[in-house]
C-alpha cells in the first residue's frame, strides 16, 4: 500500500504547486501496464488457487469415499489437489516468463520490478 | 477470574450480539444494518455533492480529502491494476465500492451507530455478487463465450494436466474467488466487532457488575486495550476496503487480458 503510494506520489497532482492546475488529467501520457497492483495480491490470488484445488480434489475423495466406503481416497484427493494448486501457482507466477514480456519489462515495470523498487 | 463471576450473568459477545432487528422479526425483518447501509449511501451521496459542488483550481479541504480518495482508488487501484488503457471504465464502480465499504467499516467506531455493517454476511456477499458480475460479462464480451474459458487455462501447458487445470480455474473462477473475497471482509468486520465488543462488554462488566476490588481496578487494563484495538480496527477498516477494490480490480484485469 505504501509502496503505491509513493509511487503515485510525483504524478499524482497535488505536490503541483499552488499555481498549477490541480484538476488536470493526472499522467495519463505515462502508459501504466495492467497488473501491477502490488505483490499481497499474488498472495491472495495464490490462497484461492490453493484452496480450489483441495476443495475440487479433497472434496471428489472424500464423494468417492462415501461412495465405495473406503477411506484413503480423501487424503489422496487432498494431496493431488495441493500439489495441483501448487503447480498451477507455479505456472502462473513463477519464473516461467514468455519472451515478449522480459523485453519491456524494464520500462513499463511489471508486478515484480514494480514490486522490488517499492519495498 | 472465579468461576462464579462469570456464572452471575455476564453473557460474553456472540453472533446474537449481531442481531438487531428493528422491524419485524425472523428472515424477513428490517434490521440496523439494513438503515445504516441506506443511510451510508445517504451521507456518500450527500458529502460527494457538498465536496465537489465549488470545485476550485486551490482545493479546500473537503475538496483536498476528496480529490486524495478519488486519485488513491484511480491510480493506486484501478489504473496499476487495470493498465492505462482500460482502467478508466472501472473507475466509477471501484470508487463506489470503496467509499461504500470504507463508510459502513468506519461505524463500527463512529460513536451511536458502532456497527460494521459488513459483519453482516449478507452485505459482503452483495457487494461480492456485483463485483462477480462484471469480471464475468467483461471477460465474456471482451472474448466471446468460448474463448473466456478457453483463456481460464494458461498457455504451453502439457495436454494431459490440461483439462484438471481447467477444472481448477473453473472452481476458482466461480467459487472460491467470490467466496474469499466476501467471507475475508465479513470475517474482518466480524472478528473486530467482537474484539472490541469483549474489551468494552468485558471491562464494563468488570468495573460495574463485578465484585471485588481487584477486579474493578483490572477493569482500566480491559479499556485501555479497547481504545488501542479501537485505533487498529479503523487501520482494518481500511485496509480492507483496499483490499477488496484491489482484489475487483484484479479479477476484472484477468478477465480482460489478452495473454494465456
Amino acid at each position: 500500500m505504501s509502496a503505491s503510494q509513493e509511487r503515485r506520489g510525483p504524478r499524482a497532482g497535488k505536490g503541483a504547486g499552488p499555481g498549477r492546475p490541480v484538476l488536470r488529467p493526472a499522467a495519463e501520457d505515462v502508459p501504466v501496464r495492467a497488473g501491477g497492483g502490488g505483490g499481497d495480491l499474488v498472495a491472495y490470488n495464490v490462497l484461492a488457487y490453493l484452496m480450489s484445488g483441495l476443495l475440487l480434489f479433497g472434496g471428489s475423495g472424500y464423494l468417492l469415499d462415501r461412495w465405495l466406503g473406503t477411506s484413503l481416497l480423501t487424503l489422496v484427493g487432498l494431496l493431488l489437489g495441493m500439489g495441483l494448486g501448487l503447480y498451477l501457482v507455479w505456472v502462473r507466477y513463477g519464473g516461467r516468463r514468455p519472451p515478449e514480456d522480459g523485453g519491456d519489462g524494464s520500462t513499463a515495470g511489471g508486478p515484480a520490478p514494480g514490486g522490488g523498487s517499492g519495498a | 477470574m472465579s468461576p462464579h463471576v462469570l456464572a452471575s450473568g455476564y453473557s460474553p459477545p456472540s453472533p446474537s450480539s449481531f442481531w438487531h432487528p428493528l422491524i419485524g422479526e425472523g428472515a424477513t425483518a428490517i434490521t440496523r444494518p439494513m438503515f445504516l447501509m441506506a443511510f451510508s449511501v445517504l451521507l456518500i451521496t450527500a458529502l460527494a455533492f457538498v465536496v465537489t459542488r465549488r470545485m476550485s483550481l486551490v482545493p479546500g479541504s473537503g475538496q483536498f480529502v476528496a480529490e486524495g480518495i478519488y486519485t488513491f482508488v484511480r491510480n493506486g487501484v484501478a489504473r496499476d491494476s487495470l493498465g492505462s488503457k482500460e482502467f478508466l471504465a472501472f473507475v466509477p464502480l471501484l470508487l463506489t465500492q470503496f467509499l461504500l465499504i470504507f463508510t459502513n467499516n468506519l461505524f463500527g467506531i463512529v460513536p451511536v451507530i458502532q456497527f460494521p455493517t459488513f459483519s453482516r454476511y449478507g452485505f459482503a456477499l452483495s457487494v461480492t455478487l456485483i463485483v462477480f458480475v462484471v469480471y464475468h460479462v467483461v471477460g465474456i464480451r471482451r472474448k466471446g463465450l468460448g474463448g473466456y474459458f478457453r483463456g481460464m487455462v494458461p498457455s504451453g501447458l502439457p495436454k494431459l494436466v490440461v483439462p484438471v487445470i481447467f477444472l481448477l480455474e473453473l472452481l476458482t473462477y466461480f467459487v472460491t474467488r467470490p467466496l474469499t473475497l466476501s467471507l475475508r471482509l465479513f470475517a474482518n468486520m466480524f472478528a473486530g466487532h467482537i474484539l472490541l465488543l469483549v474489551f468494552f462488554l468485558g471491562g464494563t462488566y468488570m468495573l460495574v457488575e463485578a465484585d471485588g476490588l481487584l477486579i474493578n481496578v483490572a477493569s482500566v487494563g480491559a479499556f485501555l486495550m479497547g481504545i488501542v484495538f479501537t485505533g487498529f480496527e479503523l487501520l482494518i477498516y481500511f485496509l480492507q476496503a483496499y483490499v477488496f477494490v484491489l482484489l475487483s480490480a484484479s479479477y476484472i484485469a484477468t478477465s480482460i487480458a489478452d495473454d494465456h
